[in-house]
């Protein structure tokens, strides 16, 4: 009698994770494709707010949008770090990410989203007038989306 | 038994968690073994490169991999892969006016930035390329970018820019 009630709750605590589980898994796609979603909507306002804070040389804004490690990669082949694009944009003389971009691509890993543009300069325009293919990478900490790198490269023209 | 049940409940949601199975393996610092597990695998993807080694490329690159050039080109994992077992591009030196291939990637001014479960991995390449025949602006400095997904470390995007001042001693 015992042994039977012992087995009976055994298969009842069975099913109970099972179906646990199994409510879990087949939620996963949907709440996958929310997450995306979502991830790449949030990064699109982040880069939309960088581009306003970069036209208005607002690097205090920034300086909260950026990573404190992030990687600059420049047209020109150089590697900046945060101190040093915060002070090109206070100065004017950094226009990367106020520029206007020809098409966008989001690519979501998770807490990474890498952000394709193809762009053409519009201000401070003398010495690159090609489109730059640019890649942006932003990664959460805390629960907010930083720019952890930024890379533009000129396309040479075939 | 309650407590039966809700050990088993917990257990269950634990197991379901997907960041539950980050942190195995991870001792002490996690920036630190995190930095460690990405140099073994950029170390890997430049023995992948030189030998060829589809699978091994395959394997290491994400399957939406946007990797772009210093002439500003993109290709997609499966483009770049065909270019390097295909040898479409190819590391060359000049010496006593001949062109020599080269076969050892030099790894120039390299540095690893960590962002949690994201790696960012940047170097200075003074080696100079053909790509289909016509050279490739060069030096050039680039970063790549890892993340880790299931466990494993991919490289999800590698951007490269042509070097306006090489650094001396540069052909």
């Amino acid at each position: 009698m015992v042994h039977e009630s012992i087995v009976r709750r055994t298969v009842r605590l069975l099913l109970l994770v099972v179906t646990v589980v199994a409510t879990g898994l087949g939620q996963g796609p949907e709440q996958d494709s929310k997450s995306v979603s979502k991830a790449k909507e949030e990064v699109l306002k982040i880069e939309d707010e960088a581009n306003l804070a970069v036209r208005n040389r607002s690097s205090s804004r920034l300086d909260s949008l950026f990573a404190d490690e992030m990687v600059w990669l420049t047209s020109r082949g150089e590697i900046l770090t945060k101190a040093q694009v915060l002070d090109n944009i206070r100065s004017g003389k950094q226009t990367g990410l106020s520029e206007k971009t020809n098409d966008k691509q989001l690519h979501v890993h998770g807490d990474t989203v890498i952000l394709y543009a193809t762009t053409k300069t519009q201000a401070n325009a003398k010495e690159e007038r090609s489109p730059k293919m640019t890649t942006t990478v932003f990664v959460k900490e805390d629960g907010l989306w930083k720019i952890a790198a930024h890379g533009e490269t000129v396309v040479v023209p075939q | 038994m309650n407590t039966q049940r809700i050990t088993i409940v917990l257990l269950a949601t634990a197991l379901m968690n997907p960041a539950a199975g980050q942190v195995v393996g991870q001792t002490g610092n996690p920036s630190q073994s995190n930095k460690e597990e990405v140099v073994n695998v950029e170390d890997a993807r430049i023995r992948a490169h030189q030998n060829k080694d589809q699978a091994g490329m395959e394997r290491i690159y994400a399957d939406d991999l946007v990797w772009t050039f210093p002439t500003g080109e993109r290709f997609t994992k499966s483009q770049f892969i065909d270019i390097i077992v295909n040898q479409k591009l190819k590391p060359f030196v000049v010496s006593d006016g001949k062109v020599q291939a080269v076969t050892t990637i030099k790894q120039e001014d390299r540095h690893f930035y960590v962002f949690g479960n994201t790696v960012i991995v940047t170097r200075y390449a003074s080696m100079k390329e053909l790509f289909n025949g016509k050279p490739l602006p060069h030096p050039r400095r680039f970063f790549n970018v890892y993340v880790k997904e299931d466990g494993r470390w991919q490289l999800v995007t590698h951007h490269s820019a042509p070097v306006a001042t090489p650094q001396p001693g540069d052909q």
